[in-house]
């Protein structure tokens, strides 16, 4: 089609050559729902040579957070995620595991197709009686919902010794100790 | 590598020649920048089989041509016409709405002139 131009985009960045005007606006993007993309019309001017676009996904990966990395394990309550980059530059807003185990992203990109978008995340904070491998995870969606298992392992368990200051050796027979 | 000096020759529609500044671009790199003597005429090295993009542009006319040079092409002719419409060289970004600046790795954004 003679008015149409196709820019394809890589990393978040394509460019294109145009004279001035207006343009309605749409995508081809797999994985994101193409009717979403933002604006839907732009105004080339002279002077103006960088115009951004923003589209939605709408697919759902829970991360399930236990003990034991299973769907049966002690859920962990407090393990926060971010997605990232292929990188591991980190966007969005932080997400926290509830009582279930359960952190959720929504609005992750899905394919059935056979090019599937790639979904970077990484493990932030766990509750602090877990440990968490915090490097830099990918998944692919190839169904609108899916669910990770991810494992972390109970901290080593740690003694304390709690006596008097001025008694030295003498225990104190109850009392807490608070670590933040 | 095979190469050739190709010269190219500039004129606007009504075949006057003028200067005109020569860009020329491979693989989106620019490697050659000149401008046209007084028969609108500029020469560079170009490897054969490939293809650049040159980019001419005064101050009544701006165009981009795609150009194949093979073991034929000794002269490439770029018309360019008045126009009071510059085209320009536009950079798109596209991120995640949800996600704020989360790049798409890859996609396609489609536009369409709309009808005045």
């Amino acid at each position: 089609m003679e008015n149409e131009k196709v820019i394809p985009i890589t990393n978040g960045v394509g460019s294109v050559e145009l004279v001035n005007g207006t343009y309605t606006v749409s995508s081809l993007t797999t994985g994101y729902d193409n009717t979403s993309i933002l604006p839907a019309e732009v105004e080339v001017v002279e002077g103006t040579d960088t115009y951004s676009f923003t589209i939605a996904a709408t697919g759902t990966l829970t991360l399930h957070v236990s003990d034991d990395g299973t769907d049966v394990g002690i859920p962990v309550v407090g393990a926060k995620f971010k997605r990232c980059d292929a990188e591991g530059t980190e966007y969005g807003d932080e997400i926290t595991s509830d009582s279930d185990g359960n952190a959720v992203f929504n609005n992750v990109p899905y394919s059935e197709g056979e090019t599937v978008p790639v979904v970077y995340y990484k493990q932030t904070a766990s509750d602090l009686s877990h440990d968490f491998d915090s490097s830099l995870k990918d998944t692919t969606l190839t169904a609108e919902t899916a669910t990770i298992e991810v494992e972390n392992t109970p901290a080593t368990e740690r003694n304390f010794n709690f006596t008097d200051a001025n008694y030295s050796g003498l225990p104190i027979a109850d009392g807490q100790i608070i670590l933040s | 590598m095979n190469t050739k000096i190709i010269k190219i020759k500039c004129r606007l529609e009504n075949n006057l020649n003028c200067c005109f500044k020569v860009m020329i671009y491979h693989n989106n790199s620019n490697i050659f920048n000149g401008f046209t003597d007084l028969f609108g005429c500029i020469y560079f090295n170009a490897e054969i089989n490939c293809v650049y993009k040159i980019f001419v542009n005064n101050c009544a006319s701006n165009k981009c041509f795609a150009v194949l040079i093979d073991n034929t092409t000794s002269e490439i002719i770029l018309n360019n016409s008045f126009s009071s419409n510059k085209h320009h060289s536009i950079v798109i970004n596209l991120t995640d709405q949800n996600y704020k600046d989360l790049p798409i790795n890859k996609g396609k954004v489609i536009i369409w002139k709309m009808k005045k």
